[in-house]
């Protein structure tokens, strides 16, 4: 199986361009998340967007509990597909867990990519001896019980927490249908692997020009996590953005759009 | 040639050091070093070991490249080897970058299709490898031999981890279980068993001819020796005899025992279970005892049963002498009052017609009058007794109405105040109630009223007061006549409808009675479906109150 079938892969934008942008989506959600973003750089900028494997309209046969309980399987797709399309020196934007796996395709394929943008990820979600994540054990442990009991009663409680944004209630029911069509076993594991990772050590080995975009507010990721990865990252500046909730760029794509130009 | 007795001696030589790296107690050191001492005799740069934990995933388990270990791959592009062989070649394989194979490695892949695992070996060079008939030896002979290994070290660990679970089962069951290896001569005992046993042993294989002392010396104590003794020696005599549902009693406990032959191919044994089930043994015999008591209990009840229909069976041909009786005395005063109604009747005719045909004088007249209230006396008892057993008998046929109550009280007061009129008493009439109408029997109803008012004034001493009055409440009505009389004794209120019976108070003007008028009164007003009270105090006046239902007028 080929990697644009396998991911799902989508190229829009100005395809004679010699500068990529390649986009990765966070948990529960897909590359439709990027609708609004893309639209300010499609002229300019080849755009290549894809499915997680797992996640939107990614082949279902190339999903395995087993290979993917490692972040650093979903790397090396973003290597092969980026291989497959011949792309190098192209400009990574990456939302949540994305951000992450972005970095790791890049500290093993360090010709792929120039720059990194990291929109509210973070390399450990749960709360150490100096370090606030954000989360503690048995936060995430309760997460999990009522996940696994009734994962549509789960969906409804997790999608309006972690989309914010109340006044526009839209936003969380789009974000609430996106996880229900998740098949729950899928984004049982998916989650757990993500809230349960540590890439910390991670950081150290990456040396590329990175933006580190945050919300201000947002429930999954705290400010100080940025902060963390702004002084982490050798390279790396931190730009604060004013939205609320996990998914600025569906949220406040224009505040996005913004942090993304004085960058890219 | 050279090189081909170098890799023979290469494959002896891996031959003899497996033998250094067995650990069979830690499986993930085991194979490590298996393959570091794979890499080292091959001299590749890389080993790989890659496990399948499903189809699409391929997890490098162990690797001289430590940071790969749990990471997944896939080895799909290389291909299998002929049928032949056992691994096959690769030069300069092209791989992706997100693989872990280096760009132009030199590859011999072992797929491993085991039947415990899946998965294969990967051995690279960074450059290309000089090929011969010694590589081919040498890697026919080590691929066998780590096959072998590797399954053994798999039977030695499943059998590690079946004998945990064995032991986990077998000494965790609440039941004492012995299992006499007739093969090996052992026995093995579980916890439970020593415990019941009395075996101080640290050993769960003993042998057999000290567990069956042990087993002697229980079978001793049991209160069903014999018993027990009996079967076990049928036991002895066939060998492929089971026995399930064996009771060992003892004094506190009680075991069910079952013994079974175990009997294979190679293995010979016999296998014993002992059951405690003092706690529901006993438990049933309390039941068994209690239900006795109940059994006991439950014959004298049913003694008593027969006891008491025998009375009731007596009680009722009694009852039936008594109505027989009865019917008898009611048979006989209707013949005597009838009787006796006519002579008091010609006495009162005869005095009348005395007193017409000449003048009387003096004590005459006195006499003749005495002659006359005396028998008139005499007939009023007759008719009252005869009323009386003719409503007991059911002889009078009610005929209810609608009746103007009112109207019907004012005409009837009317009547008995000319009574009351000689003892200067007053009789009122208060007419308070919401119903104007009745439905009921005139008669029976005037006869009533009659009653009890000519009652009143006959107790009360001149110039005082009747009141009847009349209220209503839901669906009834309420008439009352008090007056102010002598009022009536305790004693006098427990026996006020009962026959003949006088009452302490007596008529304040000479007036006569039978003694038979409130019984009149009461049988009538349950003719009428009424009921009838008193409250009375002696020297404080009495009132009667009669209550009647509405509900009958439609």
């Amino acid at each position: 199986m080929n990697s644009i079938e396998k991911n799902n892969v989508t190229i829009t934008g100005n395809q004679d361009s010699k500068e990529t942008l390649v986009f990765g989506h966070g948990f529960g959600t897909d590359q439709t998340y990027w609708r609004f973003v893309i639209k300010a750089f499609s002229e300019r900028y080849k755009i290549i967007t894809f499915d997680n494997v797992g996640a939107g309209k990614s082949a279902p046969a190339a999903y395995s509990n087993n290979k993917y309980s490692h972040l650093q399987s979903y790397a090396d797709d973003i290597i092969d597909l980026t291989e497959e399309l011949d792309i190098k020196d192209a400009v990574f934007i990456g939302h949540s867990v994305s951000g992450i796996t972005g970095m790791l395709a890049s500290i093993k394929a360090a010709e792929i990519f120039s720059k990194h943008i990291f929109i509210n990820a973070s390399p450990r979600y749960l709360n150490d001896d100096g370090y606030i994540g954000g989360f503690e054990q048995s936060d995430l442990d309760k997460l999990y019980n009522t996940m696994q009991s009734n994962y549509h009663a789960w969906v409804s409680g997790f999608a309006p927490t972690f989309m914010g944004n109340p006044e526009k209630p839209e936003l969380a029911i789009e974000f609430a249908n996106s996880l229900s069509a998740l098949r729950p076993d899928i984004a049982y594991t998916v989650c757990k692997v993500i809230f349960q990772s540590d890439h910390r050590k991670d950081l150290g080995k990456f040396n590329k020009k990175s933006l580190i975009i945050q919300s201000i507010k947002d429930i999954a990721v705290p400010i100080e996590v940025a902060m963390y990865l702004n002084k982490n990252i050798k390279d790396s500046t931190l730009f604060k953005i004013n939205a609320d909730g996990h998914f600025p760029h569906i949220s406040a794509p224009d505040e996005v759009i913004k942090a993304l130009k004085t960058f890219i | 040639m050279e090189d081909l007795i170098y890799w023979k001696e290469q494959a002896l030589d891996f031959l003899i050091q497996i033998k250094t790296v067995y650990d069979f107690q830690n499986v993930d050191a085991f194979r490590r070093n298996l393959l570091l001492r794979m890499k080292e005799l091959t001299k590749c740069d890389d080993i790989y070991f890659i496990i399948k934990e499903d189809e699409i995933s391929e997890k490098i388990t162990y690797s001289n490249q430590i940071e790969l270990e749990g990471t997944f791959t896939e080895t799909s592009f290389l291909k299998d080897p002929s049928t032949e062989k056992q691994y096959s070649y690769h030069e300069k394989v092209k791989v992706g970058r997100s693989h872990f194979l280096k760009e132009d490695t030199t590859v011999i892949y072992i797929p491993l299709f085991e039947l415990h695992i899946k998965g294969s070996i990967v051995l690279g060079w960074n450059s290309p490898l000089q090929l011969s008939d010694g590589v081919d030896y040498f890697f026919n002979v080590c691929i066998t031999r780590l096959k072998e290994v590797l399954k053994l070290n798999y039977m030695i660990f499943s059998l590690e981890e079946l004998r945990i679970k064995f032991n986990a089962v077998f000494h965790s069951v609440s039941q004492a279980l012995i299992f006499v290896d007739e093969t090996d001569n052992n026995a093995w005992i579980n916890s439970k068993a020593k415990e019941i046993l009395g075996i101080y042993s640290e050993y769960e294989v003993l042998s057999p001819i000290v567990i069956s002392e042990y087993m002697r010396m229980f079978r001793e104590n049991a209160i069903n020796e014999n018993e027990i003794t009996a079967i076990a020696t049928e036991l002895f005599k066939d060998p492929e005899k089971e026995i399930n549902n064996w009771l060992w009693k003892f004094k506190n406990s009680v075991y069910k025992v079952s013994s079974k032959p175990v009997i294979t191919e190679r293995k010979k044994g016999r296998l014993w279970m002992f059951e405690d089930i003092s706690e529901i043994y006993f438990a049933n015999q309390r039941l068994a005892e209690n239900n006795e008591e109940f059994k006991a209990a439950n014959d004298h009840l049913s003694e008593q049963n027969a006891l008491i229909l025998s009375q009731n069976e007596e009680i009722q041909f009694k009852n039936n002498r008594l109505e027989e009786i009865n019917q008898e005395k009611n048979a006989l005063i209707n013949i005597v009052s009838h009787d006796l109604k006519s002579p008091f009747q010609q006495i009162q005719g005869m005095a009348q017609v005395i007193e017409m045909i000449s003048p009387l004088q003096g004590d005459q007249k006195v006499f003749i009058d005495n002659i006359k209230v005396v028998s008139k006396k005499g007939l009023n008892l007759v008719k009252d007794i005869l009323d009386i057993s003719a409503i007991e008998q059911q002889k009078i046929n009610k005929q209810e109405e609608i009746i103007d109550l009112q109207k019907f009280l004012a005409i009837e007061i009317k009547i008995c105040q000319t009574v009351a009129d000689k003892k200067n008493i007053k009789i009122h009439l208060n007419y308070e109630s919401q119903y104007s109408e009745l439905y009921t029997d005139p008669d029976f109803l005037r006869r009533i009223l009659d009653n009890l008012i000519s009652n009143a004034v006959k107790f009360s001493y001149n110039e005082k007061n009747i009141y009847v009055h009349v209220t209503s409440r839901t669906d009834k009505i309420i008439i009352s006549i008090k007056d102010e009389g002598q009022g009536m004794t305790e004693l006098d209120k427990q026996h006020l409808f009962e026959k003949f019976k006088k009452l302490s108070a007596r008529p304040t003007a000479g007036e006569s009675s039978s003694g038979l008028g409130l019984s009149i009164v009461k049988l009538l007003v349950e003719q009428l479906n009424g009921t009838i009270t008193c409250e009375s105090e002696w020297g404080h006046g009495t009132t009667f109150i009669l209550e009647f239902n509405t509900t009958e007028v439609e």
